[in-house]
């Protein structure tokens, strides 16, 4: 499993791979003077509601995380769509698979793989805006401990993504993964919406509505919660982190699945 | 080999169930927190929340929201006059929409007598008085009869106004404008809202020639000038329950057996009204000061912690009168009681740290002989630190230091249940 993550690791040394990177530090940076991003949305906008939650004093999530987070989904999109294809096309994986490794343990090192690089990513960018804000006196965010852990917690939203992208590829080919995740993701952020705009309007405003939302919401991943102020505290967090693992377990259950049904001999 | 594989795949089983079981929990405790904002806003504007849907849809919703809401709050409504607002309000909403649906509840109001009687019950009936498109047009006498039954002059004052708006809605003739106002010219209505249909009065009058109306009321106008008297915007669109909150203070006024209840419930009354009518709040504290009774009954502190640094009232007193009263008290407790209530008024009136320094510097000069007093030391210390006033928080510090020293120092409260001290 280590070696397959390993040899993954190994394949992003590419320059257009270095210049995104460097690209997205300096993006990040840059943007990091504005406010931050719960602020950035006007008061009473459904977006309000739904990125405050419950009225808690927290550090906020910076709009350079904000933007940062921006390049750590493109990136792990990317990758996290061509890598199964890739190994199929190019018949890597049957090499692999005829190793003492199993589906799983291939499928573990995959998803490792992306994890690492993208976390990598964004902790890199993480350290270039504290330093930035500490040292060159670009940002005007001051980042604390605290607000340097908060930061953190979007970048959770990076590994139910990664699952899900590499789920699709398995079904749709790389191109493919790439155009389901966008779409899946984006539905997945309105129907985030529905639940909040159900409650916030008076009852029978929307006769049945709740009722299907209750039941259809849980076929897509809520990513506002990623970004909400509220969700701090021992609770929230913990309920996110089992959230994130939770939805990652069975989209790799589904992956497990495609991968025993797929002819892994058969090329393109 | 089979068997391990069933084995695995029973497993992976398990922990697929175990996902969605964490995955549905974690979803409502994450949603139960996404939720509480929305019940933290219940007035929530709907418009603003779809502003990124076509006008036309935003629109729509904004328009079934409201509708709902309105609709809803004619249902919970309990009391008759919150219910005839409501009921107006939904009405009044959907007049446009629904014309025959916003008739048919106005005329409910109308032919309700329960309704009808209700003092915000003008709303409806101007809307249907003269309207010959409603299925209950109100005729002017009738109107007439509606505004004799009102208690409050704010309300009759509504309700004429009311009746302006209609006629002049109506665009009617000058003769249905003196028919509405002619009682006005009967009763005599001196204060300066009621100005403005006695102009009105003139205007259709010197229309009609009619000079003997005009003389008439240019002479109430001049007595409006002079009195110079006028009802309050806050007592205009005060809510319903002021006025029974009012009445229900005033029932405990007339059956105020005590002196000592005297003082609580006229203070209270005139607390009550002030913002609304300060001229009636400075007859009720005027009534308590100037009798003797009052004045000389133990909880007198009451109205006067009340009239403390007032602008609102003729009555105000100042920090150094009201200290002048404590001085006065003989007994303990009443004592304890008064710098107590004069503490929690500067409290309310969010006074700076000098004038609650002002108020308790007294306090260092006497040695302190309860441990209640406590209290009002620690905060004489740390406004006179806020005040920059060094002295008198060395001196402050230094009483507290010694009260904690003092183990015979004891609470009043305590002396009077064991005896020590009479309570009378």
């Amino acid at each position: 499993m280590w070696a397959i993550t390993e040899l993954s690791l190994r394949r992003m040394r590419e320059y257009a791979f270095y210049i995104l990177v460097v690209v997205g530090i300096a993006v990040c940076v840059l943007s990091d003077v504005s406010d931050p991003i719960t602020t950035q949305v006007s008061q009473g906008s459904l977006f309000s509601y739904a990125l405050s939650g419950e009225a808690v004093e927290v550090p906020p999530i910076t709009i350079g995380t904000g933007v940062a987070m921006i390049f750590c989904i493109l990136i792990s999109v990317f990758y996290s769509a061509s890598e199964i294809p890739s190994d199929i096309e190019n018949g890597l994986i049957m090499i692999i698979l005829s190793k003492p490794a199993g589906r799983l343990q291939y499928l573990l090192g995959k998803y490792i793989s992306t994890i690492l690089m993208s976390f990598t990513i964004f902790i890199l960018i993480e350290i270039m805006l504290i330093i930035a804000s500490r040292f060159l006196g670009i940002s005007s965010t001051h980042y604390s401990f605290e607000l340097v852990c908060r930061q953190f917690i979007p970048a959770l939203m990076l590994i139910p993504l990664i699952t899900m992208t590499i789920a699709f590829s398995t079904i749709a080919g790389s191109m493919g993964a790439m155009v389901f995740t966008t779409i899946y993701s984006l539905f997945s952020f309105a129907v985030g919406f529905i639940p909040l705009t159900v409650a916030l309007f008076p009852e029978g405003m929307f006769p049945g509505l709740g009722l299907i939302i209750g039941v259809v919401h849980y076929l897509f991943p809520n990513f506002l919660y990623y970004y909400q102020d509220s969700v701090y505290g021992l609770l929230l967090i913990s309920s996110l982190i089992v959230y994130t693992i939770s939805i990652s377990f069975i989209f790799m259950f589904f992956t497990m699945i495609r991968l025993k049904q797929m002819d892994l001999s058969v090329s393109g | 080999m089979k068997k391990q594989r069933d084995k695995r795949a029973i497993l992976f089983r398990i922990i697929f169930l175990l996902a969605v079981f964490f995955y549905i929990i974690c979803d409502a405790i994450l949603q139960k927190n996404t939720l509480s904002a929305s019940k933290n806003n219940q007035q929530a504007e709907y418009g603003k929340l779809v502003d990124w849907l076509p006008s036309s849809a935003k629109l729509a919703i904004e328009y079934r929201a409201k509708y709902l809401d309105l609709q809803k709050e004619t249902e919970i409504a309990k009391e008759t006059d919150e219910k005839v607002d409501a009921l107006f309000a939904f009405a009044d909403y959907i007049k446009v929409k629904d014309k025959a649906g916003s008739d048919r509840i106005m005329v409910s109001i109308a032919e309700t007598p329960e309704y009808r009687n209700s003092r915000r019950a003008f709303r409806a009936l101007s809307a249907l008085l003269l309207n010959k498109d409603t299925k209950h047009p109100v005729p002017i006498k009738e109107y007439h009869e509606y505004i004799s039954r009102l208690e409050w002059k704010e309300d009759q004052y509504q309700a004429w106004l009311a009746g302006l708006r209609q006629i002049q809605r109506l665009k009617s003739k000058p003769r249905v404008y003196l028919e509405l106002f002619a009682p006005l010219l009967q009763t005599k209505e001196i204060y300066r809202n009621f100005d403005y249909f006695y102009s009105s009065i003139i205007a259709q009058a010197q229309k009609l020639k009619e000079k003997e109306t005009v003389e008439l009321a240019n002479r109430i106008r001049d007595e409006i000038k002079e009195k110079n008297i006028t009802i309050s915007t806050n007592l205009i669109n005060a809510k319903p329950e002021y006025r029974r909150q009012y009445s229900e203070i005033k029932k405990r006024i007339q059956s105020s057996a005590t002196p000592e209840e005297k003082n609580i419930n006229y203070t209270a009354l005139a607390t009550h009204v002030l913002g609304y009518d300060n001229a009636e709040s400075s007859e009720l504290f005027a009534y308590l000061l100037n009798d003797q009774e009052c004045r000389s009954a133990r909880n007198f502190y009451i109205p006067l912690v009340a009239l403390i640094n007032e602008n609102r009232v003729k009555n105000r007193i100042i920090i150094e009168q009201y200290l002048e009263y404590i001085a006065g008290i003989k007994n303990e407790s009443d004592k304890l009681n008064a710098w107590e209530a004069g503490l929690l008024r500067l409290e309310q009136l969010k006074s700076n740290a000098n004038i609650f320094v002002q108020y308790l510097s007294p306090l260092l000069n006497e040695p302190p002989r309860f441990f209640d007093y406590k209290r009002f030391y620690v905060i004489l210390r740390d406004r006179a630190n806020e005040a920059k006033n060094p002295e008198i928080a060395d001196k402050a510090s230094a009483i507290i230091a010694e009260m904690d020293a003092n183990k015979e120092l004891r609470n009043l409260k305590e002396l009077i249940a064991r005896g020590i001290i009479q309570d009378k």
